[in-house]
């Protein structure tokens, strides 16, 4: 039989409620499906009571609520197994995952399972002539677009970034429900416990939320500098993050992290404070609506990506912006 | 206890240059070092080791016969032995190829070991995707982005574990696979003794015979995935430029923009 279907893994959060990289992923799908005719399936891992009815204003035509999972029990395990069952069952030609931590790690199990490829962080995707899916990512650090295909097996798969994509109001009519259930929880549990579950707090979690990112990069020579630059961040709405030096030097924490090997962020305001521009940052962040950078050597290659650029030490900068924007005075 | 950690040998890719018209990358003059998140790694096997004394550390590559750098850079941190996978059937693996062909080398380096410890990704091609293939194809279950080691006995260990602003603690029975998400901010520094050890110590290399590896699965063949076209990024190049001069105008810009 032709493999047919293009099938979303949708990322739920622990209240229920579906993470805005589902929708994105919905809109993705179906702009392919718009293209080679096919159906948008989504696949959610949630309880059976879980209210998809949503699904539907995005884009998909059916989903499968797969129920297995279980209070108490990790669901990466479980998830996999899940997950590579309905795929087998149903046989679409496509596979999205979201890239996040968890769709990270869950997509590559999965396509191994299903002797299939996989192709990480997609930021684009497409149809080509022969009617394959175009995996487009950022390579060698970000300066570059590598489209990939996965001509001999199926289906075809790939991990696409969260913020990229655009989430698509698109009514689908005869939505389709259907419960999977099965133990694969317990089959988990027999390889891995989980001992105890907690949420990390704090704005260092929601920076791909902010609308206003305040970033600092190796051009900020203190903690204290970065700690006023905070506060800067804080009196304008925003949040602070930073490059992987910073992470490195343990000044920061890794939530914070912008780039290639942390988040992948679109803020409608982003200043990058002391950050060269290394390919891996700009990966991160280059989508930005708006970018304002500083630093001392005008040739930096963040420069070529701002709309502003200030070229000033990261600390006499901050002192003229703090007398305007009267953050210290008041 | 038996560790194998898998490392890899990258280019300081933050010191890359790209040729914007061929879409290839500017080699010369750039070094090649230990993957960081290998080094985190590593880390933590050692500290596995100070708590369960006699276990074996062994590491595993994949790369050309240059790769034999790593390994004696992690053995002069102190690691036991270490493999390089070379061979030309393994050019061109994508991720699922160079997953068999590592799943192969561990197979033949150390049986099965107790634990296999991953960096969380290689900072070249930042897939993040090799190690939870290599689980699945060993048939064993991982733990991604592990921050702390609890507990670890002669038959199972407990760690912490930090994904998507949730931290959880884990318990598994070995065989696991772990991917380490972050070190210590102290790099440890590599003994006199080890670095005199890693000076004349040679690696055990392997070819594609050595691992019995089923040669369908290797390399450019055995790729799921191909790269068809590569597209480079062009930068937005509009600045506008203030200095210490003039920056209230700029500061004026920002305020706008903020009020919009």
């Amino acid at each position: 039989m032709k493999n047919s279907g293009i099938a979303v893994v949708c990322s739920v959060e622990t209240d229920g409620s579906f993470k805005n990289v589902t929708f994105e992923l919905l809109g993705a799908a179906r702009s392919l499906a718009e293209k080679t005719g096919e159906s948008v399936i989504a696949l959610a891992c949630a309880d059976e009571n879980c209210d998809v009815s949503v699904l539907k204003d995005f884009g998909a035509d059916k989903v499968f609520v797969l129920s297995h999972r279980k209070a108490g029990v990790f669901e990466l395990e479980s998830d996999v197994m899940a997950v590579s069952s309905i795929i087998s069952e149903i046989s679409p030609s496509t596979v999205l995952f979201p890239a996040t931590d968890y769709g990270r790690v869950l997509a590559p199990e999965v396509a191994a399972r299903l002797h299939c490829g996989i192709t990480a962080d997609c930021t684009d995707f497409d149809i080509d002539a022969e009617g394959r899916l175009v995996q487009i990512r950022p390579a060698l650090g970000g300066n570059i677009m590598a489209h990939i295909i996965s001509p001999s097996t199926l289906p075809q798969m790939a991990t696409a970034r969260p913020s990229v994509f655009k989430k698509r109001e698109y009514k689908t009519e005869n939505f389709e429900k259907n419960i999977v259930g099965n133990d694969f929880a317990e089959l988990a549990e027999r390889v891995l416990k989980l001992k105890e579950n907690s949420i990390i707090t704090g704005d260092s979690a929601k920076i791909e939320d902010a609308k206003i990112v305040v970033s600092v990069g190796s051009g900020v020579s203190s903690r204290e500098l970065i700690q006023r630059i905070g506060d800067f961040a804080k009196s304008i709405g925003g949040v602070l993050a930073c490059s992987r030096k910073i992470v490195e030097k343990g000044w920061l924490e890794q939530p914070r992290q912008v780039g290639q090997s942390g988040k992948t962020i679109t803020p409608e305001i982003y200043f990058a404070i002391g950050i060269s521009g290394a390919v891996q940052h700009l990966a991160g962040m280059k989508s930005s609506g708006f970018i304002v950078a500083v630093n001392i050597d005008k040739s930096a290659e963040i420069f070529n990506y701002s709309d502003l650029g200030f070229v000033m030490d990261a600390e006499e900068w901050l002192a003229s912006a703090e007398k305007f924007f009267k953050i210290r005075q008041e | 206890m038996n560790i194998v950690v898998l490392i890899k040998q990258v280019p300081r890719t933050d010191k890359i240059k790209i040729d914007k018209e061929k879409g290839t990358l500017i080699r010369k003059g750039v070094e090649s070092i230990l993957n960081p998140y290998c080094e985190y790694a590593l880390e933590t096997a050692f500290s596995i080791k100070k708590k369960v004394p006699g276990t074996k550390i062994s590491v595993v590559t994949m790369g050309p016969a240059s790769a034999e750098a790593v390994i004696e850079r992690a053995v002069a941190l102190g690691a036991d032995e270490g493999f390089v996978l070379s061979d030309r059937a393994f050019a061109g693996s994508d991720c699922r190829a160079t997953a068999y062909t590592l799943s192969c080398g561990i197979k033949k380096a150390a049986g099965m070991p107790e634990i296999i410890l991953c960096g969380r990704q290689a900072i070249d091609g930042d897939t993040a995707q090799v190690p939870g293939e290599t689980a699945q194809m060993l048939g064993i279950p991982m733990i991604p982005y592990v921050t702390e080691i609890v507990d670890i006995s002669e038959k199972s260990l407990t760690v912490k574990s930090e994904f998507d602003n949730k931290e959880l603690t884990l318990s598994a029975e070995f065989p696991v696979l772990l991917t380490v998400r972050k070190g210590s901010n102290n790099r440890r520094m590599p003994s006199l003794r080890d670095t005199f050890r890693a000076f004349s110590y040679k690696p055990l290399i392997m070819n594609a015979q050595d691992a019995e590896c089923d040669k369908e699965k290797l390399g450019l063949s055995g790729s799921p995935t191909r790269v068809v076209k590569i597209v480079p990024v062009a930068a937005k190049g509009n600045c506008r430029f203030f200095d210490s001069g003039n920056c209230e105008e700029g500061f004026a810009e920002i305020e706008k923009k903020l009020k919009a």
